[in-house]
């Protein structure tokens, strides 16, 4: 083997290992989700269950008002996705085009709120939303994401690749700003703003500890939270149909990923090199 | 009523003062150089006409209108810029009707404009290619043809050409002429190309360290220099200046003597402390000694295939001369010989030309390309 092969082989060796221990848990909640409960406690490890039933789904699909849930959950995601994107989009348009007092300062105090963790912030936030009257209520969940330091520092690192002479054409042009944000910033700053989007979303979508502290009613409660249903002291019985809620809780962050895994690569390996 | 008027203007970066005092006028209609070495300031003063750039002090008035508090989508500007910004997402045909679009041109005005300046830039055919499918020079004519589809009374190029190669910079240029020609624009130009101001400006503002060392015509910037930077910058090689006195009815070049005609001698009667200028394609060069020429000895040549630039030393001090024969060869003597109607002065301490004996007006109303382009 030369030197460039035997490098290629062993580079391979780790990645595969990389990825069998990321994938590993995916393949055991599929191939658990199929199977019995007894089965399962028989042969947890195999990975291809030797008699697959749908059990556990029908299970989840009877007792669990699993279209409810998925809504829930879909709704506090498209609020927080979206208006984070907006919040960001604006914001980062200001930080890269306007030049105003006190610009890096301000930026500076946004993007230190990423190094905040967010026990920090959680029971001011649980005191002030229920305050308004709004906890046990989507939209009380949803309230306090509607903007975000890491939109804001990703999609303006993507701003401000834009050549500044396209931007002072297009300001020959238009009398609005906000007409050079719409037809020039926006299309071709996409690929981030979508990115930056999915990832709002996924992390909502997948959100746990925040919605189990606003949220009362299993009416309201979200998917995360109906799978903590099946795991806690009394659910531990019932492994199996915890996995087949874990399946279905991931079916949409993984399509949502695998369709626009590009955007998201690229938004994330470029952010810290150019420029 | 499309003039370009600069009164006072000033802009400073921080403390930096990087224009100064700007007085200039453009004439409707005409085509100004802004010219000068890198950092001069020149693109600023595109950039504050064009209004990119905030006006520190100082009154702008386009077509007769103060402008200075609006913004350049009010301006009714058109410009091209040195990288061409295309909008990358769009299709070149939207490139060229974007600005029409956002400012509400009805439809069949915007397609008539379109195909007018695609016909004219020879850009039929690429309606639907994105900028990143094209080749340098169509970058460069969609930008032409989005400044020109705007119709604009104000035309500004910031180096347009300057990303070309040296064949289609000299194509752009004949095609920006002829779009002048048609539309008639108020146009200012911004290159360190001196082919180009030359060859495109009707005057030629040259600029060193934010202030207006000259404004006048090609011809006169070249024939006429105003000073000794004017002088230095136009031309290449660049023109011979040598420090000089005078001396009796001549000057000194190095320990010999050049005797200058009785107008010339008159004129710097009492002058001392002098420049003394010729361009290098006005030495005369021969092997053998003339009447009140300048001996020196080649140091070495350049051969450009049309001309020869032979530099000579003569007692330290070294003479460019550009000559169409390349039959001079290092070491060999040569004598060299000044017409007296080619040669400049300039006075020491202030680098001002010191004057012609003929009495040649210096004002560009006199040039006669001048007078039949601006009528």
């Amino acid at each position: 083997m030369s030197p460039d092969a035997r490098r290629e082989f062993f580079l391979h060796i780790v990645l595969i290992s990389v990825l069998s221990v990321l994938l590993f848990p995916l393949a055991f909640a599929l191939s658990n989700s199929f199977k019995t409960l007894s089965d399962a406690y028989s042969s947890v490890g195999e990975l291809i269950p030797s008699r697959p039933t749908l059990e556990n789904y029908i299970h989840v699909f009877s007792r669990l008002d699993i279209a409810r849930i998925t809504f829930n959950t879909l709704f506090i995601a498209v609020i927080a996705a979206v208006f984070k994107v907006a919040t960001s989009v604006l914001s980062a348009y200001a930080f890269t085009a306007y030049e105003f007092e006190g610009k890096n300062a301000l930026y500076f105090v946004i993007i230190s709120t990423m190094f905040i963790p967010f026990n920090v912030t959680m029971l001011p936030n649980y005191l002030t939303i229920s305050s308004l009257g709004l906890d046990d209520a989507l939209i009380g969940v949803a309230l306090p994401q509607l903007a975000d330091a890491t939109g804001i520092f990703l999609i303006r690192q993507s701003m401000k690749t834009i050549p500044k002479s396209i931007i002072e054409a297009a300001a020959m042009e238009n009398k609005s700003r906000f007409g050079i944000l719409r037809d020039i910033v926006i299309p071709l700053t996409r690929p981030a703003i979508m990115s930056v989007g999915i990832i709002f979303f996924i992390n909502s979508w997948n959100e746990y500890v925040w919605p189990v502290l606003m949220l009362k009613s299993r009416s309201n409660f979200t998917l995360s939270l109906a799978l903590q249903m099946y795991i806690s002291s009394e659910g531990g019985t019932e492994f199996t149909v915890a996995m087949a809620v874990s399946v279905l809780t991931m079916l949409v962050p993984l399509t949502l990923y695998l369709i626009f895994q590009k955007f998201i690569i690229s938004t994330f390996t470029s952010s810290g090199v150019k420029e | 009523m499309k003039s370009i008027e600069m009164k006072n203007i000033c802009k400073n970066y921080g403390k930096v003062a990087v224009v100064k005092e700007l007085n200039l006028t453009v004439k409707s209609g005409e085509k100004l150089i802004l010219l000068g070495p890198s950092g001069c300031g020149k693109s600023t003063i595109l950039r504050m006409i064009a209004g990119l750039e905030e006006i520190t002090s100082g009154e702008l008035h386009l077509g007769g209108r103060k402008v200075n508090h609006l913004g350049s989508g009010e301006r009714n500007v058109s410009m091209v810029f040195q990288n061409y910004a295309l909008f990358p997402h769009m299709t070149v045909e939207d490139n060229i009707t974007y600005g029409l679009r956002i400012n509400k041109v009805c439809g069949d005005e915007i397609r008539r404009r379109k195909n007018d300046v695609m016909k004219m830039l020879e850009l039929s055919g690429l309606e639907k290619r994105k900028p990143r499918e094209l080749s340098g020079g169509q970058r460069q004519r969609v930008a032409l043809a989005r400044a020109v589809a705007k119709q604009s009374c104000f035309l500004l190029l910031d180096e347009p050409l300057s990303n070309l190669d040296v064949q289609l910079r000299e194509h752009a240029r004949k095609e920006l002429v002829r779009i002048h020609e048609k539309f008639g624009q108020t146009m200012v130009y911004v290159t360190h190309d001196q082919t180009e101001a030359m060859t495109v400006g009707d005057r030629i503002a040259l600029f060193s360290e934010g202030m207006v060392q000259t404004l006048d015509t090609p011809l006169n910037v070249y024939n006429r220099p105003a000073n000794v930077f004017t002088a230095k910058f136009i031309g290449s090689p660049s023109c011979n200046i040598i420090e000089t006195k005078g001396e009796g009815g001549g000057v000194a070049i190095g320990n010999q003597v050049f005797s200058l005609n009785g107008s010339w001698a008159n004129l710097l009667r009492g002058k001392h402390d002098l420049y003394f200028g010729i361009r290098p394609e006005h030495i005369e060069l021969s092997e053998e000694p003339r009447a009140n020429s300048i001996k020196g000895s080649v140091r070495y040549c350049e051969n450009y295939g049309h001309k020869t630039s032979v530099f000579i030393a003569n007692d330290g001090i070294e003479f460019a001369a550009s000559v169409e024969e390349t039959r001079f060869y290092p070491g060999e003597t040569v004598y060299m010989t000044f017409p007296q109607d080619k040669i400049h002065f300039f006075d020491k301490k202030t680098g001002c030309n010191a004057g012609y004996p003929e009495n040649i007006s210096r004002s560009c109303e006199n040039d006669p390309l001048y007078k039949r382009r601006i009528a």
